[in-house]
């Protein structure tokens, strides 16, 4: 590339940079391919400062597949071709495990993993690239069933280069007509004050990934049919209702608005709600989409037994599965890509994360043995 | 150099800036066109400019290439500060429309160049520090790497491959997955 008479070596440098920088994360694979092409840029694909740089001037992570549990064991399916976790020795030819023996995963952030022991109720924090997790002491809640979401702790992040730094885990649990919760911080090492509220008999928290809306974490109740609502600087439990007639065929998303939204699949079509108030103060849902399923879908697939499994935050993906055959839908365009036909998934994790070369030690185990 | 928009008119009443390439060829432009690049504008503002600026990184013919982009930014940029007042919003929007199609022309026909004459692009928008081109230019190459093999890629850039097998062996190692 260069030439007679060349400039200097630093302007080279900085220009190759420049140049690298520009590769699309949702390629990244090519990015991992340059590393290789001659010393330098293999030394600049690798600085800790490219990468810093990669992910701010990009900022949305690409969507690199999703988790989703299967008898104690989570295990990743890639949306894309190049899947930066090693596939299994044994099992199916496309399915990539991470080895989290006997663990939940309850939610992914900002290319973080929340597992949970089914055994122990134990709490990890992990970084699927570069094997580094965190294990947080017991919340000491009463609960049959529960959910968590980890969340950057700092104020005003992007999210762009956070992970490694502090983290707030949500922890909510139900047992015997009681809901508790309560948020722990990385900083402190400690769970704060929990809290409680009596929501009846009948009513437990689903096994199902919560959605953060501002200073406010919502998780489904009962199979959705009422929603949670966690005002965190408060430490405030309380319940809402989602709009009426979807049943549990329903996954709560943020919407790009920063409010809390809502999607239902009622025959054979997508409703796409928002969580609004009114001029008098007065909060209550909006309907602002309706996606008929059987025009947007190949095949001539009939929908009448549709269900909505899962969102992409930031890239605006929905998941549906019909029977055993799952669908990505990017809401935006409208496109859709057949994932599997063979994957019976009542919920799915999507993981979303930069993975430049210089950022990971890239190849997983991380096992989580015993305990 | 000699074609001017209206806005380009009008700052060209107000000053002129002398750029002085590598092999010492001058160049009058106007400083609406000079100040696309920051490192220019900076030294605007420390009254560096007497004389001329002389830029011993660029050579004139691709300081030419440089100035030609910069006129015709400077250019759509002054027309529509220009415009803004003097149009109903819906006129103005047409007009913001049609700036935005030409200039999107502008750039694709800018960029019809050899390889050699786009890094050198490259490095000059670095070292002039002028975003627009350097964004432009460093796309143009970043879209030509993808999909492409680091055999591939060293082919297209003339780049010699300095890694030892051990080196490489290691990359492939860490990078697996990119390659299957």
């Amino acid at each position: 590339m260069a030439q007679q008479g060349a400039p200097p070596p630093e302007l080279i440098n900085d220009a190759i940079g420049e140049i690298l920088l520009r590769i699309p994360p949702d390629s990244s694979a090519y990015l991992a391919r340059a590393s290789m092409v001659c010393k330098l840029w293999r030394r600049i694909v690798s600085d800790p400062d490219f990468t810093r740089r990669y992910r701010e001037f990009h900022r949305t992570p690409p969507l690199l597949g999703f988790l989703y549990n299967s008898e104690g064991l989570p295990l990743f399916f890639p949306t894309r071709a190049a899947c930066p976790f090693p596939q299994p020795a044994v099992g199916y030819s496309h399915w990539w495990t991470l080895d989290f023996r006997r663990l939940w995963a309850d939610d992914c952030r900002h290319g973080r993993v929340l597992l949970r022991h089914l055994d122990t109720g134990k709490i990890f924090v992990s970084d699927p690239f570069t094997g580094d997790r965190e294990e947080l002491p017991n919340p000491h809640i009463d609960h049959m069933f529960g959910s968590s979401m980890v969340i950057c702790a700092v104020a005003g992040c992007n999210h762009c280069n956070c992970l490694g730094g502090p983290f707030h885990v949500v922890f909510v649990g139900s047992y015997a007509g009681w809901v508790h919760g309560c948020v722990y911080s990385s900083e402190a090492r400690a769970w704060g004050t929990p809290v409680s509220v009596f929501m009846g008999r009948d009513w437990f928290v689903d096994l199902k990934r919560g959605v953060l809306v501002g200073d406010e974490a919502y998780f489904t109740l009962r199979s959705g049919v009422r929603i949670l609502k966690y005002q965190l600087e408060k430490n405030c439990l309380s319940a809402i209702d989602p709009p009426d007639g979807y049943g549990w065929n329903v996954v709560i998303v943020p919407t790009d608005e920063g409010s809390l939204g809502f999607a239902g699949i009622k025959s054979s079509n997508l409703y796409l709600w928002s969580r609004k108030v009114d001029p008098n103060g007065l909060a209550g849902w909006v309907q602002y989409r309706v996606i008929e399923l059987e025009r947007l879908l190949p095949d001539n697939i009939s929908c009448n037994r549709a269900d909505v499994i899962g969102f992409a935050e930031g890239v605006n993906v929905m998941f549906v599965k019909i029977i055993a055959t799952t669908f990505m839908i990017e809401l935006k365009s409208g496109k859709v890509r057949k994932l599997t036909e063979f994957g019976h998934f009542s919920t799915v994790l999507p993981f979303m994360s930069f993975n430049t070369p210089g950022s990971t030690n890239s190849i997983l185990p991380l096992s989580v043995d015993k305990n | 150099m000699a074609s001017a928009g209206s806005g380009d008119e009008k700052a060209a009443a107000a000053a002129m800036i002398t750029l002085i390439s590598s092999d010492n060829e001058k160049f009058e432009v106007t400083e609406a066109t000079a100040t696309l690049s920051q490192t220019i504008r900076h030294m605007i503002e420390d009254g560096c400019t007497d004389g001329g600026v002389p830029l011993p990184n660029v050579t004139s013919k691709i300081l030419a290439r440089v100035i030609e982009y910069c006129k015709k930014h400077a250019t759509a940029a002054a027309g529509e500060e220009g415009s803004s007042s003097s149009f109903s919003d819906a006129a103005f929007l047409e007009v913001d429309r049609a700036f935005l199609e030409e200039l999107e022309e502008f750039d694709d026909a800018f960029l019809e160049v050899d390889r050699a004459t786009l890094f050198d692009l490259i490095l000059a928008a670095n070292y002039l520090d002028i975003k627009g081109l350097l964004n432009l230019t460093c796309q143009k190459v970043a879209d030509s790497v993808k999909g492409k093999t680091p055999e591939q890629i060293r082919e297209m850039y003339n780049i010699v491959n300095d890694l030892t097998p051990e080196e490489e062996a290691e990359i492939r190692r860490e990078t697996q997955w990119a390659f299957e």
